[in-house]
């Protein structure tokens, strides 16, 4: 990739990486509210506004930092499967991004019940969201992590092409 | 965030920094994480199969669960 495009393509991922990051503590501090919440209004906002910020915010930014990450490291040196660091990266974000899609059918049954009945709203005192979006929270954390610090490491696949390309400079 | 500008053309895997191994070898922190990620999956695993948690979208429905939080949500106006 040419520099310009590089460091466009790396603003994209890092902006959607860490706004993805931000919009999960978000929805953790909603959570928290909307289960431990004596107050109907509050415990039915907070899930309403989950759902919005699940189909709004936490997708779209899941599904852009995976696919910016996915260009930035094909279109430069990094690579996809050359480094430990890398690949765990992506493993990460491929599963966090498929839990939180299959997710979203839970948060929309919540804020279904949420904005229903008010005797149904006992059924919202459940940790779910909480345990979900604590383990996201833990997840990313450890992607931005790794994506600072960059540990050394290359696969078996990364040390074949480093020595290849080592032998034959072309 | 993968930077090329960070040197990763430049690594050599032969150093003895944090976690750095022989180039034959998996790093120490690699297979740390891998450690910790499978103690994770079967405590999730062994979570599940004793139904302690409830997992899959339709069971994130409870039936009258309580979670030792107010068991009491008012409407403004209302009294408990």
């Amino acid at each position: 990739m040419a520099p310009p495009v590089r460091k466009l393509a790396l603003t994209v991922h890092v902006t959607s990486s860490v706004g993805w990051l931000g919009a999960v503590a978000a929805v953790l501090v909603l959570a928290v509210a909307g289960m431990s919440s004596g107050d109907a209004l509050t415990v039915r906002g907070a899930y309403l506004a989950m759902e919005l910020v699940g189909w709004f915010v936490l997708v779209p930014l899941a599904l852009a930092s995976l696919l910016s990450g996915l260009v930035q490291s094909l279109g430069t040196v990094w690579g996809l499967f050359r480094h430990y660091w890398v690949l765990l990266k992506l493993l990460i974000t491929v599963l966090a991004t498929a839990v939180l899609l299959m997710y979203m059918e839970t948060l929309g049954v919540l804020a279904d019940v949420a904005a229903g009945p008010a005797d149904q709203l006992e059924l919202l005192r459940t940790p779910s969201v909480v345990l979900h979006a604590s383990a996201a929270l833990l997840l990313l954390l450890v992607v931005t992590i790794l994506a600072v610090y960059k540990p050394r490491g290359r696969t078996r696949y990364g040390r074949r092409n480093h020595e290849r390309t080592s032998v034959s400079p072309s | 965030m993968a930077d090329p500008g960070s040197g990763a053309g430049s690594e050599t895997d032969s150093g003895s920094g944090s976690g750095v191994r022989s180039a034959a070898g998996m790093p120490r922190w690699v297979k740390v994480s891998g450690i910790v990620a499978l103690a994770v999956a079967l405590a999730l695993v062994v979570v599940l199969l004793t139904g302690a948690g409830g997992h899959g979208p339709g069971r994130h429905m409870p039936s009258g669960v309580t979670s030792g939080v107010p068991s009491t949500v008012t409407e403004h106006g209302e009294h408990p």
